[in-house]
């Protein structure tokens, strides 16, 4: 039974970060370093533990608890309240963001100790809690849209946290102009569903669906809206500033840019996905997206060098992949992939944030090696993190990796089942690549590796757990039944939007699953193989064919933007500054000046200030006006 | 009464401060303008209590050979910008600028320009509104060229020609209305002459009352004085002119223009709105080009201004609300972003954005300010920037696609240059040795935040007021033909 009081609660979660910050940002110069640290992990758990409370009272929010509060504002005669609303699907994300992130925030007091702007670190990173909260539980697509550009003001500030850096604040202006270009999609497809709904709440649109039977508004509405997506999301054209976002701090890139903000695309998909369904066209632009991106990402992700880079190429690729289930029609696929993900990258993020902070600040794995000694902890998460993203069982990504690769062999054939196929294997090629380079062979460098304090291995550890047993949420059919279990993610989800579960014949999944299996196991002994066990600096990596050099610099996609896009975008500033305003506008205004003033030449010599002239002026013009009267 | 009262005692502020103290003007500025706040609440108090309150509305015989009145009334469009100009004019009046000579002579001209601007705002009578419209542009005149840097005689003879120009087409225009009336200049006289008129002396009308104030707005091609003027004119010009005089432009088009002639405006509604759409465009490229500081805030500025007179000549209820919020809101943020360039140009002595850079580290205070009312300018949700633009694009968009989606492209250029530009003047390393803002300068900013960040939440607070007002006076398109 849901208490009438328990909506009010959905206030409380996303107050607790809101006086976070707030508080931080009055008191956070007094309370010194721990306190500022505790203040932001407090607000931040007692949001989970609050969402967690909700969550389990109402039965996973099923039935979907509404607070309405006052109008924001309205536009003609469409009214965008302050309303929110968890469901089966907001209410998942909210424990993915809370919960995922209260643990970031505890990585980050050992992470951040030290640094003098902390408490501007924490004040966003609450603010980060607060708009990613607002965006998952927003009830009508422009207060989402509040959350959706909050959380890239976050991600712009955090970003470029080190300001002083210039390369670091540039990456920084990159990730929100692209997020910009993204954003006027979302804006347009509200524009146009306001338009044709006469409302932008997902209670008033989605009803109407049923009836509404003009398809291509619904296919522009979902490509618009999946625009909105490709910026937030970083998938093909919009994701080069992913990368670059890696100049945060990495707790930041775990928490912003691997769990919880870039995933805000497929929230928004799963959550229209009553209208996708509608539009198999926008869907199939979604696939072919996703899987291009996944595709191309993986393939830059074998020949970067940066831990970080190598975990965000990974990441636009994992990203592309829960694209491509939800461009096949599996919203929940995409979604589950979404959690588990959640975990086992911020987990590697975390896990490649107590590296660098072992090894005080290095970030090339050429130049690492030998660190299974020296931190264990590290170590072990790591492993068992790298183990779930190539989709080993039972860590947590085998489920929804399996599920997603079902899901596209169903719908859409072999073919794109073997795409996907070929992502997961270079997927746990690369990703044992790293880990095989950065924890296994001999140390590569002078510095004293040492483990991270008792915050950060906390984290690490509770992270490892959930890439463990988030997978049994999700749990495939054929596992579920003979054991009498459900599938409790698709319980979870169903009510809230279109979920569809696999129909294959059992056979059939369970020889995709072995197939799956043994080509990522072979892919990761070829990694061992070739990385397992590298003593010195590698001669190899230099010589690279043309392809690995491509690859290596991703596909020269920022110098082809930069030559195509801001190149191109000044010379028509330039052209327009030459030609139209200093050539034409200018010229005018001056002609037109310098005409004024000869005019006034002409004049000055009438007005001569000889009253005899004047006198004939006179009397001549009244003549005239008086032959214009009588003759008219 | 009210209404009188907010015209006429700038106008006698204006005398009175001439004679204060010299170290007393600031001071009484100050208190003056508090007194105006105070007047405006009671006028918006008492509007809200009854929309025909006898406070608000005052006509008595001005020259009655001719039939013109002294007509002037608040509505709740007017008392928007009557509102506006409250606000904002004691900020604009504590602004200092080192050492600034003669302050008693600024203020003078502050004030009288100040009745102008609520005079142009509430007259109800068009000969009363074309002497406003007149009487406001001789202050700012001597203030730009008293007051202003390099080349201010050029620019502001420029900027006073091109007004002028404009200035004598609407008074033609408007006496031909008069001629072909009822021998009154009520405006709604004008109104029926006007739609009385064949379509041919229409599109003479029309032209003649665009011409004055596209200009004023400005839209191209009509904005060639503009960045010249805002760069070279001292501050408190700036802020008078950019924060309120351009909506004097924006007003005409919505209760002088285009219920005037409303044939004239159904044939030309379409190139009229893509004029300001290419104006948004143009003037979003040509604010990345820029270089100085208080120019790319010029041209940013245009922008902006140009899509609210896209929304107002789109002519359905979401464009002239967002024009309406917007010229509101866009007076706020235009106040803050100016005063940030004239702080961080006092500060270095600096005005090129390339030779400028890692002020952050010294001005932390000042840099997070700063960075909020960027955002505002870019319209970032729950600041009050967002849901003015969002309704100008809707109206534009529900006229055409199309043209929202080429307008929407200033929300990206936009971002670019603003922040371009942040991330010169304010990042990297430290290169000057400068202290953090003053407190009073803090407490300014706060209260432009603020601001900001009540109208972004709270954006009922405005529309609330003019909404019904709106409704009444809005003629749908259709009924214009």
């Amino acid at each position: 039974m849901v208490g009438p009081d328990m909506e009010n609660l959905l206030l409380v979660i996303l107050l607790f970060p809101l006086l976070g910050a707030g508080l931080n940002l009055l008191i956070g110069n007094k309370v010194g370093e721990k306190g500022i640290g505790w203040i932001a992990n407090a607000a931040t758990g007692l949001s989970f533990l609050t969402a967690l409370y909700v969550f389990f009272v109402s039965g996973g929010c099923q039935t979907g608890l509404t607070l309405s509060l006052i109008e924001w504002f309205h536009f003609g005669k469409v009214s965008i309240p302050f309303s929110f609303y968890l469901d089966g699907l907001s209410g998942l994300f909210v424990l993915i963001i809370t919960g995922i992130g209260s643990l970031i925030h505890l990585f980050s007091m050992g992470y951040m100790h030290g640094d003098k702007e902390i408490k501007r670190y924490f004040i966003y990173l609450n603010l980060f809690i607060l708009f990613m909260l607002i965006l998952v539980m927003a009830s009508n697509y422009l207060l989402m849209f509040v959350g959706w550009e909050g959380v890239g003001l976050c991600s712009y500030l955090l970003i470029g946290f080190w300001y002083q850096n210039t390369s670091y604040s540039e990456a920084a202006n990159k990730a929100f102009i692209m997020n910009r270009i993204g954003d006027l999609g979302f804006l347009l497809g509200a524009m146009l569903m306001a338009y044709h709904f006469g409302s932008l709440s997902f209670a008033d649109v989605f009803p109407q669906l049923s009836q509404f039977s003009d398809t291509g508004v619904l296919t522009t509405i979902g490509i618009l809206f999946f625009i909105g997506a490709m910026g937030k999301s970083a998938q093909l054209p919009l994701f080069t500033w992913l990368p670059d976002a890696m100049a945060g701090p990495t707790p930041v890139s775990a928490l912003i840019h691997a769990a919880t903000m870039v995933t805000a695309g497929i929230y928004l998909l799963a959550r229209t996905s009553a209208l996708y369904v509608l539009a198999p066209l926008a869907l199939d632009l979604v696939l072919y997206t996703g899987l291009a991106t996944a595709l191309l990402a993986a393939v830059i992700a074998v020949y970067q060098n940066d831990i970080k880079k190598v975990l965000a190429y990974s990441t636009v690729s994992q990203l592309g992949l829960m694209f491509a289930a939800v461009g096949a029609g599996g919203f929940g696929a995409g979604v589950f992939h979404v959690l588990t993900h959640a975990a086992f990258k911020a987990l590697l993020f975390l896990g490649a944030g107590s590296v660098i902070h072992g090894l005080h600040g290095e970030q090339d794995i050429l130049k690492m090696g030998g660190l299974k000694k020296s931190m264990p902890v590290t170590y072990l998460t790591f492993l068992i993190a790298t183990l779930a993203i190539s989709g080993i069982p039972p860590f947590a990504g085998f489920f929804s990796k399996d599920l997603i690769l079902v899901t596209l062999y169903e719908a859409k054939g072999p073919l794109f089942f073997g795409i996907a196929l070929l992502i997961s294997l270079l997927t746990a090629f690369y990703m044992f690549r790293l880990f095989f380079l950065t924890f296994h062979g001999s140390s590569r460098n002078d510095k004293e590796a040492h483990e991270s304090p008792a915050s950060m291995k906390t984290a690490l550890i509770a992270l490892a757990v959930l890439s463990v047993v988030l997978g049994f949420l999700g749990l495939p059919h054929i596992f579920a039944h003979p054991l009498g279990l459900s599938n409790l993610l698709e319980e979870q989800l169903k009510t809230a939007m279109v979920i569809s579960a696999p129909h294959l014949s059992a056979t059939t999944e369970i020889v995709l699953m072995v197939i799956t299996l043994t080509a990522v196991v072979i892919m990761i002994a070829l990694s061992k193989r070739k990385y397992g066990s590298v003593q010195s600096l590698m001669a190899e990596e230099t010589k690279l064919t043309t392809l690995e050099k491509w690859a290596s610099h991703k596909f020269y996609l920022d110098e082809i933007y930069d030559k195509m896009v801001t190149k191109n975008m000044d010379r028509l500033a330039q052209f327009t500054q030459l030609w139209a305003d200093e050539l034409i506008f200018h010229n005018i205004s001056s002609l037109s000046g310098r005409s004024v003033r000869e005019l006034g030449l002409v004049m000055r010599k009438i007005q001569n200030g000889n009253v005899g002239s004047y006198f004939t002026a006179m009397v001549l013009a009244m003549s005239l006006i008086l032959i214009y009267f009588i003759f008219q | 009464m009210l209404t009188n009262i907010l015209i006429l005692f700038p106008l006698i502020f204006a005398l009175l401060v001439r004679i204060v103290p010299k170290n007393l003007v600031w001071s009484f500025s100050l208190g003056a303008s508090f007194l105006q706040i105070i007047v405006t609440a009671l006028a918006i108090f008492n509007f809200m209590d009854s929309a025909s309150h006898p406070s608000l509305y005052s006509t008595f015989p001005w020259i009655q050979s001719i039939g013109a009145k002294w007509s002037v009334a608040i509505d709740g469009l007017s008392i928007v910008l009557v509102g506006l100009i409250s606000l904002l004019l004691p900020l604009v009046l504590v602004v200092r600028r080192n050492a600034i000579d003669e302050v008693h002579n600024l203020h003078s001209l502050i004030w009288w320009m100040a009745g102008a601007m609520y005079g142009v705002f509430m007259a109800k009578d068009g000969l009363l509104f074309y002497t406003f419209w007149e009487f406001s542009l001789i202050p700012i005149y001597f203030i730009c060229l008293k007051w202003g840097d390099r080349d201010k005689i050029k620019t502001t003879l420029k900027f006073f020609l091109y007004t002028l120009a404009g200035s004598l087409a609407m008074l033609a225009a408007l006496i031909y209305l008069y001629l072909n009336g009822s021998g009154s200049w009520d405006i709604q006289d004008l109104y029926q002459a006007g739609a009385s008129l064949d379509v041919t002396a229409q599109q003479w009308v029309f032209w003649g009352l665009f011409l004055a104030f596209a200009i004023k707005i400005p839209i191209i091609p009509f904005h060639n004085w503009q960045p010249d003027t805002y760069s070279s004119a001292p501050l408190q010009g700036t802020l008078l002119l950019s924060t309120l005089m351009g909506k004097m432009g924006l007003w005409g088009l919505l209760k002088w223009l285009v219920p005037m002639t409303p044939l004239a405006f159904t044939i030309n509604q379409n190139g009229l709105v893509i004029l300001c759409v290419v104006s948004v465009v143009y003037a979003s490229v040509m604010a990345l080009r820029q270089d100085e500081l208080k120019r790319l805030l010029a041209w940013s500025s245009m922008a902006h201004v140009s899509l609210m007179a896209a929304g107002i000549f789109v002519w359905n209820i979401s464009g002239i609300e967002g024009a309406m919020q917007q010229m509101f809101n866009h007076g706020i943020i235009t106040l803050g972003l100016f005063y940030c360039a004239a702080l961080i140009i006092n500060k270095t002595g600096e005005t090129k954005i390339s030779s400028l850079g890692g002020l952050r580290a010294q001005l932390p205070a000042f840099a997070g300010f700063f960075i909020w009312i960027i955002m505002a300018s870019i319209g970032l949700p729950l600041t009050s920037g967002f849901p003015g633009e969002f309704s100008l694009l809707n109206a534009l968009f529900q006229y055409q696609p199309l043209l929202a989606a080429i307008a929407g492209l200033s929300t990206i250029l936009g971002a670019v240059y603003m922040l371009r530009a942040y991330h010169h003047m304010m990042h990297g390393m430290s290169k000057y040795n400068v202290h953090d803002i003053h407190q009073n300068n803090k407490a300014l900013l706060a209260v432009g935040s603020l601001l900001i960040l009540i109208f972004g939440l709270g954006p009922t607070l405005l529309t609330i007021v003019f909404e019904s007002t709106l409704l009444d006076f809005f003629t749908p398109f259709s009924k214009l033909q």
